[in-house]
């Protein structure tokens, strides 16, 4: 079936920001510049907890456990590297981004980085709702200082969702199942790796599915290190796996931005590097340093 | 599956239930069925009066749905997109029951 996708983000103006981004990008890609942060930005994030059962308040440790995970994810350190078929090794891209939780709230006190909010909805649909405090969630804080991350429980088993930068400032963030979340606690496998939020920071760092969104092998993830693919793999596919003619290596679906589980994902490119640090240098260049 | 009168249960949503995917087999339940957690999934909606709603995950996760038409004749099941007389999707109707729906491309 040929859906007909159009981006959710309807606002012109983010469109127009989106297209300013991909110039960026499309500046680097070709300059193969570096970018101009550092060699490690390190993003305060603020993790609103929003709950209504005691299983549902995910402890801090569950919190530090996935801070850990994405400190590993997102500086090619995960051991699980290694298990990244031989022909894409030389891809496995650092790409120079840690997280903290915020110490400072945004009045600039003292914070754990960790907000607690009771709430009386049983799960949340994906529609920003557990974003604000006025339709049962959590109000975010200023998107251009912290990465914010609500962890709740979503409707129909969604393990989470992002927002694009260059976004609506009040919604930016990322959403993650709690028992998908961290590694610890009440994370559950297959989901228990802490990668539904590497997937997530992934597209609000700019990075799309390494199947286009489309299903017809026409799409593009806009960078070329990774092979047009036709649809999401799920589970632990075996290598290689066939499609769009992307033989004989077939889907890089070890790659973070497929659908698999987390025991299955090891990976960012060079040229998803790329993507990232230019949304960092471009609408996220207010946050981290 | 008989071609000419499709049985009511066949009206309904069905979505992709990629855990028990096997091979080139896709496998479809009702929307009631106890999924596990999953980063998307696919669903499909034949409506009686033959309107098709589709939905997949969108480029941030979020759910995106599209509306189409469908069509069965005999074993094979076509989707159209939105305005489209040429088949977006041929499936085949690998086997059919009103708690299990398994499908496979029909060019693969
Ligand atoms: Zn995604």
């Amino acid at each position: 079936m040929q859906v007909h996708y159009r981006l959710l983000e309807q606002d012109p103006d983010f469109r127009l920001r989106q297209a300013e981004l991909e110039q960026r990008v499309n500046e680097r890609l070709m300059a193969g510049a570096a970018g101009l942060r550092g060699s490690v930005t390190t993003i305060p994030a603020v993790v609103h907890v929003v709950y209504r059962t005691s299983d549902e308040k995910v402890a801090a440790a569950q919190v530090k456990s996935q801070l850990a995970a994405l400190n590993k994810d997102y500086r090619a350190t995960n051991p699980d590297r290694s298990s990244v078929p031989p022909v894409w090794l030389g891809l496995v891209t650092d790409a120079r981004v840690q997280f903290a939780l915020a110490t400072r709230d945004p009045t600039g006190k003292k914070t754990a980085g960790i907000v607690y909010v009771p709430t009386t909805l049983g799960s949340f649909p994906a529609d920003d709702s557990v974003k604000a405090k006025a339709t049962g969630g959590a109000d975010g804080w200023p998107s251009d200082r912290y990465l914010n991350v609500w962890v709740c429980t979503l409707a129909d088993g969604l393990l989470g969702y992002a927002q694009f930068p260059g976004g609506p400032p009040k919604t930016d963030g990322v959403v993650v199942l709690n028992r998908a979340f961290g590694t610890t606690g009440t994370a559950t496998a297959p989901f228990d790796l802490g990668r539904s939020a590497t997937h997530e920071i992934g597209h609000w760092l700019n990075l799309r599915h390494v199947w286009s969104d489309t299903e017809d092998c026409t799409g593009s993830d806009f960078v070329a290190d990774t092979p047009t693919q036709q649809h999401p793999n799920y589970g632990q596919p075996r290598f290689p796996h066939v499609s769009c003619h992307n033989g004989p290596n077939g889907d890089m679906f070890m790659n973070y931005m497929d659908y698999v589980d987390d025991d299955a994902m090891f990976m960012f490119t060079a040229q998803q590097v790329v993507r990232m640090q230019a949304s960092l240098d471009g609408p996220r260049s207010s946050i981290g340093k | 599956m008989p071609s000419d009168a499709p049985p009511d249960w066949l009206h309904q949503r069905w979505v992709h239930s990629h855990e028990e995917d096997h091979g080139d087999e896709m496998v479809f339940r009702p929307a009631s069925f106890p999924f596990p957690p999953s980063r998307g999934r696919r669903s499909i909606e034949l409506g009686k009066d033959g309107t098709l709603r589709g939905a997949r995950p969108g480029p941030t996760d979020r759910s995106e749905g599209a509306e189409g038409r469908w069509q069965i004749e005999g074993e094979r099941l076509t989707l159209f997109s939105p305005g489209s007389q040429s088949p977006a999707q041929a499936l085949v109707i690998v086997s059919a029951s009103a708690d299990r729906l398994v499908l496979r491309s029909a060019s693969g």
